[in-house]
């Protein structure tokens, strides 16, 4: 049998427990409906009986009601008043007899008064048939409305408004009307069978009240309802069982209606209604709440969630023993590593004391290269800085922690991501070995340059468990190398700005360096040069020389002292036919052995040419008027001429002087214009249509010519000039334009808008003449110093007049602009920029 | 001889004055001294109830005391009343009232519904009023006679009440308020009918329900309570009587507790203490004495 249980167990399944909790739910939540149901059912028959008892309650109030009305009536039936209707049928006076009758009457209402319940009869008045009042236990109160009663009914009132209950009950006298009795109580007698909510029991939300169907409430001595609620009753239907607190819903709130029913019945025969407040637990507390039910529902649901939650943690506990028994295999296996742990320990433990002495050596080989050592453990960030470490940055032992960002924050920004990359590079296994130059801030702010390197290991992942090294001060070495840079930089950069050239050998003599401005000179390319060998430049540059000219070599130059600052002018027969002085030293220092000096003289000589150029024009020009005043003069002094003969050789002499002192004021003109370039010149904004006004007209024609002929139709110019210097300009030109047109003509000024050569918009001054016109050819040179169209010497001049135009036309930013054709005339133009007309 | 018969009558006169003096009733300091305040009342509508209370019983229960007295009450009737608080006997002639012979006093002062009338007035001294009444004549409700209508003048309607009785019998009680002779009924043609089976005057109504008279004298405080009790079988006529006040009275020889009962009264009055005991007893006479009970309504705090 104890065999049997297990096996029998072993064949239930697992989550059988589950599926019987499931079907007792389930079963629950039937019978749970069922109970619900019932429920309902219970809750209505409460309902019902409410309603019962309410209707009870109400017909106890009009049997109260009757009550009134009977006892008005027996009031009606006094043998007192009998005894005075009697009386007053046999004729007694009212002073001698029937006085006392009435004051039998009014000591009968007063006991009345006394003994009747309360409130059912306050005041008995006793009123004859006509009204008249005989009797009354409050004479001195009037009385109130009465309410019509018949002989077989008393009649009954409730004045809500004053609180009273009156009844009116007719008086039968042998058959006939004796009267009316009337008595006034209070409506507090209507409550004698109802709970009040004090005297009568009850609390505030348990108690009865009376209304009106005007929603007046009857006194009845309790606090009266608010009148917010019984307005609210108003509109509450009959016979109905209300949860009050609906009524909080229309704004009745000073009445705690919590949990309270309401029943509003009509009291038979008398406009009165019955509001019954009940507490809900009164009513229905017999019957289980509802909430009671949803509550067992719960727990059935929470009972199920419970059964799933055992059978899920059935199944953590199955996975846990399996945890377990794999677990017990892991710590057989880890007792194993352990052992081997144990013995790696040991081996390690002998190898570390060897470290430690191998460490030890280190040390002291370390604090003899007096570099500082850190040693760093990248899984806990911990470093160690050595003391001499520390020193380098002017710290003592204890102002620095032994923290990885105690050294990385001293590294200066601008080295920060270079040092990073070298060390993440060595981590990454990337490099063999981390080393690196920057800088560390000190102590004192500055920063010194450290030469740092290290190498880390890494365990059998390749992660870096270790990483050691040590740091080199290296700041002088740093400081004398960027000197040495610095300087270097210089010059490269004279030499690279330098607009001569230079070519330096190797101590080998091969070309090791040549800087641009030789290769510009040259029109050579770098790599045609780098690496030649001297002979081999010599050669290479002796075959850019003109035939006439030749490279004398590189080593002649220097081989004497005297030689050393002797320059060689070469001339190149490319390359623009340059001319370069060419000089030669030896280097100083032990890399280079020579370098060579290129000066471009191309200019200069230029210059020395035109000047030679231009001396000899000058001497020529001036020595033939001078050969002519020579000659007259010499004849005049030699020989003996009539007056008039004289006359003339001395008109002669005369004139040739005159054009002599034109060529020489020209040429003090064109010389202070060149040499102030332009600095004498007063610019002003002046309306150009004006000024070529005035020039024209001051211009004077030669002798039989006609004056220009001036077309300025244009409105206002404006330009910015030099105002003589512009009339100066403008007279030249008229005087070529008489000069070359020999044959007479008209010579025509005009202000015309036009384009300079650089398509400028701009205004020119045109003057066109019919003469001998040039050809191409001497329009390229009519501006050159003492060129002159007319070879023949019969035009006379100078040939300095267009030159000295041209120069203040440039340095007005205008231009000289000549269209001619020969023997069609000329037009010259000065053209200048801007001229905006107004 | 009538110098002796002079001299004998002063000495007779002398001795009764001493005897006299000897028997009179004592005043308020002997009764004080005495420690006990006799009451001499007669069963007597609600005055005297006969049961140990009443009006007049209370009133003098709370004067004795007022007095700090015991306080006793002595029974008698109309006939003996004043012999036993005087000691003497009343003898009447017309309006002559006279003393004669010794009898023990039975009591210190008499309040029982007790008429201030003239001729007592003679022998007896009278505290203010106590109470209001009247002399009616009733007759059966059957009687043919019918009740006078009454007008604002009581002369006449005594005159036209007493003109009804023609000649028929009418009860009366001599020596007490219903004495006919109080009222001028003696010698006239009413054929007078003295009622002497008892000394109390509620059994006037039952002999007249019998059949025994045509009419009877009742005064006001019986006739309420007897209109009540003999509703529709009786009824009122008209008044025989002006309206007569009832008052306690003390003998002559005791004027400081007469003045001391008027003082007592007089508190009572004012503390409200005599209304309450009128409406116990006598509720709605005031309806019928309104001017009586106007003016001892009590003070208004």
């Amino acid at each position: 049998m104890k065999l049997a249980l297990p096996r029998i167990a072993r064949h239930i399944p697992p989550r059988l427990p589950v599926y019987v909790v499931a079907a007792f739910v389930v079963y629950s939540l039937v019978m749970l409906s069922y109970s619900v149901s019932s429920w309902r059912q219970m809750k209505r028959s409460a309902d019902s009986y409410i309603l019962a008892d309410s209707a009870r309650r109400a017909a106890s109030v009009t049997d109260l009601s009757d009550m009134a009305r009977a006892n008005a009536a027996v009031h009606a039936d006094l043998s007192e008043v009998h005894a005075f209707l009697l009386n007053r049928d046999l004729g007694m006076s009212m002073r001698y007899g029937l006085g006392a009758s009435l004051q039998a009457i009014e000591n009968r209402f007063r006991q009345h008064v006394k003994t009747d319940p309360p409130a059912l009869a306050d005041r008995i008045v006793f009123l004859a048939e006509d009204g008249t009042r005989l009797v009354d236990t409050q004479p001195d109160v009037p009385l109130p409305l009465l309410p019509e009663a018949t002989p077989e009914r008393p009649g009954l009132l409730v004045d809500a408004a004053r609180g009273l209950l009156v009844t009116a009950a007719r008086v039968d006298h042998k058959g006939a009307p004796g009267g009316t009795v009337v008595t006034i109580g209070s409506p507090r007698f209507l409550y004698r069978n109802l709970i009040t909510g004090q005297d009568g029991g009850g609390s505030g939300n348990d108690r009865e009240v009376l209304i009106t169907a005007a929603g007046q409430q009857l006194a009845n001595g309790a606090a009266s309802l608010p009148i917010v609620l019984l307005r609210a009753l108003q509109n509450v239907p009959s016979d109905r069982v209300i949860r009050a607190e609906f009524l909080g819903r229309t704004g009745v709130r000073q009445v705690d209606l919590d949990e309270t029913l309401l029943v509003k019945t009509a009291v038979p025969g008398i406009p009165l209604y019955l509001i019954r407040l009940l507490p809900k637990e009164r009513a229905y507390g017999h019957i289980t709440p509802v909430g009671v039910l949803a509550a067992f529902a719960v727990v059935l649901i929470l009972l199920f969630a419970g059964a799933v939650y055992l059978d899920r943690m059935r199944v953590l506990a199955e996975q846990m023993k399996a945890d377990i028994s794999a677990s017990q295999q892991e710590r057989q296996s880890a007792e194993q590593r352990n052992m081997e742990l144990a013995a790696e320990i040991w081996r390690r433990e002998i190898v570390e004391k060897a470290l430690a002495a191998s460490e030890e050596r280190w040390e002291l080989a370390i604090k003899g290269a007096n570099d500082g050592i850190w040693d760093w453990n990248p899984q806990t960030g911990e470093v160690h800085f050595s003391e001499r470490w520390k020193s380098m940055l002017g710290l003592a032992d204890n102002e620095i922690a032994n923290a990885y960002q105690e050294w990385e924050s001293r590294i200066h920004p601008d080295d920060f991501q270079r040092v990073m990359h070298e060390l993440s590079s060595h981590l990454d296994r990337k490099t063999e070995f981390y080393q690196c130059e920057y800088r560390i801030r000190h102590k004192q702010g500055h920063y010194i340059w450290l030469l740092d390197r290290g190498q880390a290991l890494f365990d059998a992942e390749g992660h870096a468990v270790r990483m050691a090294g040590s740091h080199a001060d290296i700041t002088e070495r740093r400081t004398a190398e960027m000197q040495a840079q610095e300087r270097l930089e210089q010059l490269h950069a004279i030499f690279e700005l330098s607009p001569d050239g230079f070519v330096s050998f190797d101590i080998a003599g091969h070309v090791s360096y040549v800087n641009p401005a030789f290769l510009g000179m040259t029109h050579l390319q770098e790599s045609e040069v780098m690496g030649l060998r001297e002979l081999a430049f010599s050669d290479l540059l002796s075959g850019l020389c003109r035939t006439d000219s030749r490279f004398p070599g590189i080593e002649e130059p220097g081989r004497t002292a005297q030689s050393a600052n002797r320059r060689e002018r070469l001339e190149l027969s490319g390359a623009g036919q340059r001319v370069l002085e060419v000089g030669v030293r030896s280097g100083a220092g032990q890399r280079v052995s020579k370098i060579l000096y290129f000066h471009d003289v191309t200019s200069e000589s230029e210059v020395d040419r035109m000047k030679s150029e231009f001396l000899s024009t000058a001497a020529h020009e001036l020595r033939t008027p001078m050969a002519s005043i020579y000659g007259y003069a010499e004849v005049l002094m030699a020989m003996e001429f009539e007056a008039e003969e004289r006359k003339t050789y001395l008109g002669r002499i005369f004139r040739q002087a005159e054009l002599m002192v034109s060529i020489i004021n020209e040429l003090l003109d064109l010389a202070r214009i060149e040499a102030r370039r332009g600095k004498d010149f007063v610019f002003e904004r002046v309306d150009l249509r004006v000024l070529t006004h005035e020039a024209v007209t001051g211009f004077k024609p030669p002798e039989g010519r006609d004056p220009p002929v001036l077309d300025l139709t244009r409105s206002a110019v404006w330009v910015t000039v030099d105002r003589k210097k512009m009339q100066q300009a403008i007279n030249n030109v008229l005087s070529n334009a008489y000069k070359y047109s020999p044959a007479g003509g008209a010579v025509e000024v005009d202000l015309l808008p036009g384009r300079g050569e650089s398509d400028l918009s701009g205004v020119r001054i045109e003057v066109r003449d019919f003469g001998i016109g040039l050809t191409p050819a001497q329009i390229a040179r009519v501006c050159e110093r003492f060129f002159r169209a007319d070879a023949s010497g019969v035009i006379p001049g100078t040939g300095l007049g267009m030159s000295i135009v041209k120069e203040i036309m440039e340095f007005q930013h205008g231009q000289v602009l000549i269209a001619s054709e020969p023997g069609a005339g000329a037009r010259v133009s000065l053209w200048l920029p801007g001229g905006r007309s107004i | 001889m009538i110098r002796f018969k002079r001299m004998l009558q002063l000495f007779f006169a002398g001795l009764l004055l001493f005897f006299g003096q000897a028997s009179s009733a004592d005043d308020l300091k002997e009764i004080q001294a005495r420690g006990e305040l006799r009451h001499l009342g007669i069963p007597y509508a609600n005055f005297v109830t006969g049961a140990g209370d009443g009006l007049d019983v209370e009133l003098v229960r709370g004067f004795a005391s007022h007095i700090g007295v015991k306080y006793r009450l002595v029974y008698t009737d109309f006939y003996s009343v004043i012999r036993d608080l005087l000691g003497k006997d009343v003898v009447r002639k017309g309006n002559q009232v006279s003393l004669s012979g010794n009898y023990p006093i039975r009591g210190d002062m008499i309040a029982t519904g007790f008429t201030m009338l003239p001729w007592r007035e003679q022998v007896l001294l009278y505290s203010t009023p106590t109470f209001p009444s009247q002399v009616l004549l009733m007759a059966r409700a059957d009687s043919p006679v019918r009740p006078i209508a009454g007008s604002q003048n009581l002369g006449r309607d005594i005159l036209e009440t007493k003109r009804l009785i023609g000649d028929k019998t009418l009860l009366v009680m001599e020596r007490t308020c219903l004495d006919p002779a109080n009222y001028g009924l003696r010698n006239s043609s009413v054929n007078l009918r003295n009622y002497t089976r008892s000394t109390n005057i509620n059994e006037m109504v039952p002999a007249l329900l019998g059949g025994e008279v045509d009419y009877t004298l009742l005064d006001v405080p019986d006739v309420i309570l007897d209109l009540q009790k003999w509703a529709g079988r009786i009824k009122v006529i008209g008044p025989i009587s002006e309206e007569q006040n009832l008052a306690a009275a003390f003998p002559k020889s005791s004027p400081k507790l007469r003045d001391a009962f008027n003082a007592y009264l007089v508190r009572i009055q004012a503390d409200g203490s005599y209304d309450r005991l009128v409406q116990k007893y006598y509720p709605g006479i005031e309806r019928y004495f309104p001017e009586f009970f106007a003016r001892i309504k009590p003070r208004q705090p």
